[in-house]
């Protein structure tokens, strides 16, 4: 995969990366995914069927994600889910993205410092 | 089945039908882990204000996804040809009956769709040219007054070929998970 494909696709939509870091530790079905997500959020994001199956089937196309077969506990688990985990392509995305984050964060706290002290608002 | 399942699956005829035939029980199964966690009196309320919305957003979305999506027309020639006359005709009739010359009105109104037919095909057969006669037959097609016709035409080439990479790119070899 060019590298130049990995730039093309970020900033990420905040579902896709949502659904990137919800398979970060392992494959999940849908429910799972959207249960993953809620957790993350606090409970601020709850992603309908709409939303997370629209954008499952995009980052299929992207590569991002790849159904499987695999099953954690096949006795426990219902065979009809489909389960989906994350690409090599999928996973290296997600590290860029975290990357572009952490840089963004990392200005926006150093702009936030010298907004405080032009402002003379440190201490309060 | 629940009524609540039954009208949800319903309801999933807002998506395309390709959509409904790759995720439609996925979405029906989703929905009834909701309705099974959050369900019951007011929840069975919530979730439904939840997922009416999420299905009237992405539903449109899709539509709008599989409307654009060149793929969704080059293998339906006979369709796509009575929508580009159609829509033609009508720019046809317009340019002629204002500016009075037949000619002009043939090479505004059916030039474009020539164009665009042309490069669908070249698209199909991966000859080089494709994006060029497409995106030609796109912005050919636009004069001040048919700027819907314009946007509608230039969608469908740059968001659903250029931004996917089907058009003037390889598909994406599979990567092997690590």
């Amino acid at each position: 995969m060019n590298p130049e494909n990995i730039v093309d696709l970020l900033p990420l939509p905040v579902a896709q990366l949502h659904i990137l870091l919800a398979l970060a530790d392992g494959e999940k079905h849908g429910y799972a995914i959207m249960s993953e997500v809620e957790v993350m959020t606090g409970g601020s994001v709850t992603m309908g069927p709409g939303t997370l199956y629209g954008t499952v089937k995009r980052m299929l196309n992207s590569r991002l994600l790849e159904e499987t077969d695999e099953r954690p506990d096949p006795v426990l688990d219902d065979q009809r889910r489909r389960y989906y985990r994350l690409t090599g392509f999928g996973a290296r995305v997600l590290d860029a993205e975290v990357a572009r984050m952490e840089q963004l964060a990392g200005t926006a706290e150093r702009k936030r410092t010298v907004g405080i002290r032009r402002l003379g608002l440190e201490g309060r | 089945m629940a009524l609540s399942e039954r009208a949800y699956r319903a309801l999933l005829v807002a998506y395309p039908s390709e959509h409904r035939r790759l995720y439609g029980d996925s979405m029906i199964q989703l929905f009834r882990d909701r309705i099974r966690r959050d369900g019951g009196g007011l929840g069975t309320l919530n979730v439904w204000v939840q997922v009416g919305f999420d299905l009237v957003v992405s539903a449109f979305k899709e539509r709008m996804a599989a409307l654009l999506a060149i793929e969704a027309w080059t293998g339906r020639w006979w369709e796509a040809s009575v929508v580009l006359l159609t829509v033609n005709s009508m720019v046809f009739g317009f340019t002629f009956t204002n500016s009075g010359h037949l000619g002009w009105g043939i090479a505004t109104g059916f030039a474009p769709a020539v164009l665009l037919l042309t490069g669908l095909a070249l698209r199909n057969s991966h000859r080089r040219g494709a994006t060029v006669l497409l995106t030609v037959a796109s912005v050919g097609a636009g004069f001040a007054w048919w700027v819907i016709y314009t946007v509608v035409l230039a969608l469908a080439v740059v968001v659903g070929g250029f931004r996917s990479g089907r058009i003037g790119h390889e598909p994406r070899e599979p990567v092997a998970v690590t």
